[in-house]
């Protein structure tokens, strides 16, 4: 038997990342490695090139005692054993292997133990900040492509075009593309949205008016903030795109 | 319990050439229909394969995102107009900003019923299909027509020997099975029979695709539904398409 210790660091709560994957339902879609499903068991498959393959199906079974998670992994050649721990901000797994080639199978398994908190712990934390968030935040919405692809699924798509903007100019080639095209005038929302070099941009106009606002330069997001839209410019790849019916989207 | 499978798997890496599959996600209402969409990176540059419907496409992002910029993606291959292919066009557009679609010459002037005014991304693919440039890599467009659309095409990636055939070798699961990589090929090809006696037209289109790609070197069939067929299981299914009767208007 083999046995390896991976330490992840977590933005949430260990305890609630632990939770999250106490849930069987909650690990499958973020496992690894995943080639096949049957009933109650999972396929993990591991290949490199033409000279390593590893596959067994897998029950998995979940048990949380006090902080402490094991799912234990239970296939028809080998048994694999993850225990979580919450240490501070953090999670230490140990991987347990029993099975033919550890060698080279922990590999595979200390990544397996390090891609599950990690993903655990992003969809912890974005359920965290979307009950924070209140949905009238049309900037913070722009944020999310989960929004925005619903706003996209019921607009139009009029306009694509490579452009230079000067800096601080962004405003004023926005306003002559809005007043130029007698299109955009039919419908009662537009959806602006463009990439630069090193920049990001997400605009909503509702009747006219700029309601909401989503930059990324570097790095960094604003949301809501005009004046960093000064920022933003030299060759920019735009869209537009006109919103049939807005009241649709922003109920949701 | 739905199936979803929200981690995509290299299906061949060398590390400057990249063909990966992206995931899975089971609709309520489509039960066993899965579909999957495809990533060919060549030196930081991406093309996404039939990347589908607005209710993958987050994780069509997500996953692309791990492996190359979405600025980077360069190009869009449908195999045909179905909605399983095509629906999220309008998303595609915005997200792979850099992106050209390319989708045959007869599909290209009902795309803008997506709600896409400004065709300027749009290519058509002639007929006798062409060849798309990511990176180094050339990839190359086959014509497979009539299978089962009457503008289809196949994509060919001559480095990863994986030729994408779209809805061909299409296999619809059980409920409550699925897996990635064809092992037993008589049992898998009960799970495509259905799908290719009735979505295709007639003999003669399988009978023009084989002669089509007898001089190439395949390795991996990659289908838009159902598994992954292999090495040996590439023979076989040629094989079993070669022996198929009662195809279509003859069903
Ligand atoms: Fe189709
Ligand atoms: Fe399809």
């Amino acid at each position: 038997m083999r046995a390896t210790n991976v330490l992840v660091f977590t933005k949430s709560a260990p305890d609630r990342i632990i939770d999250y994957l106490s849930n069987i339902d909650n690990v499958l879609p973020i496992l690894p490695y995943t080639t096949g499903r049957s009933r109650d068991r999972v396929r993990l498959e591991f290949r490199r090139f033409k000279v390593f393959r590893f596959v067994d199906n897998y029950e998995i079974e979940s048990i949380k005692r006090d902080q402490t998670l094991l799912l234990l992994f239970k296939g028809s050649r080998s048994n694999i054993k993850f225990i979580f721990r919450p240490i501070e901000s953090a999670i230490k797994v140990t991987v347990e292997y029993d099975g033919p080639r550890g060698w080279v199978v922990g590999r595979y398994l200390s990544e397996i133990a390090n891609a599950l908190v990690y993903e655990a712990d992003k969809a912890v934390y974005s359920a965290k900040v979307r009950a924070v968030k209140t949905t009238t935040d049309l900037s913070s919405n722009l944020a999310k492509i989960s929004w925005v692809s619903k706003l996209l699924m019921k607009s139009i798509m009029i306009k694509n075009e490579n452009r230079v903007i000067s800096k601080g100019g962004l405003l004023d080639y926005i306003e002559s593309l809005i007043s130029e095209e007698k299109v955009f005038n039919k419908y009662p929302g537009l959806y602006i949205s463009g990439d630069g070099i090193n920049s990001k941009m997400r605009l909503l106009f509702l009747n006219g008016e700029l309601k909401g606002i989503y930059v990324v330069i570097g790095d960094k997001e604003y949301f809501g903030n005009e004046e960093v839209l000064r920022e933003v410019g030299g060759l920019m790849r735009i869209r537009v795109y006109g919103i049939i019916r807005p009241e649709l989207i922003l109920q949701s | 319990m739905s199936l979803r499978v929200h981690k995509p798997y290299i299906l061949y890496d060398n590390n400057k050439h990249l063909f990966v599959w992206l995931g899975l996600d089971e609709a309520e209402a489509e039960k066993g229909i899965l579909t999957n969409q495809y990533l060919v990176v060549d030196q930081g540059e991406g093309l996404l394969i039939d990347p589908g419907g607005y209710y993958v496409f987050e994780r069509i992002l997500e996953n692309t995102s791990k492996f190359v910029d979405p600025v980077k993606v360069k190009a869009l291959f449908f195999s045909h107009q179905d909605p399983d292919v095509v629906g999220s066009l309008n998303l595609l557009l915005d997200m792979f900003p850099e992106a050209i679609v390319y989708v045959s010459a007869l599909w290209v002037r009902f795309l803008p019923h997506l709600g896409v005014l400004d065709t300027s991304r749009l290519r058509e693919i002639p007929d006798e299909g062409g060849e798309i440039t990511i990176g180094k890599s050339k990839l190359r467009i086959i014509p497979a027509h009539f299978l089962h659309s009457p503008g289809n095409f196949h994509l060919y990636d001559p480095i990863a020997k994986i030729l994408f055939t779209g809805d061909l070798g299409a296999a619809v699961f059980p409920s409550d099975e699925w897996y990635l990589f064809v092992e037993d090929f008589e049992k898998h090809k009960k799970y495509m029979e259905a799908f290719h006696h009735r979505y295709l037209p007639c003999r003669k289109a399988i009978d023009k695709w084989l002669e089509m790609i007898k001089d190439l070197d395949i390795q991996v069939i990659a289908p838009q539904h159902g598994a992954i067929m292999e090495k040996e299981n590439v023979a076989k299914f040629i094989e079993w398409l070669r022996s198929l009767d009662k195809i279509g208007l003859d069903h």
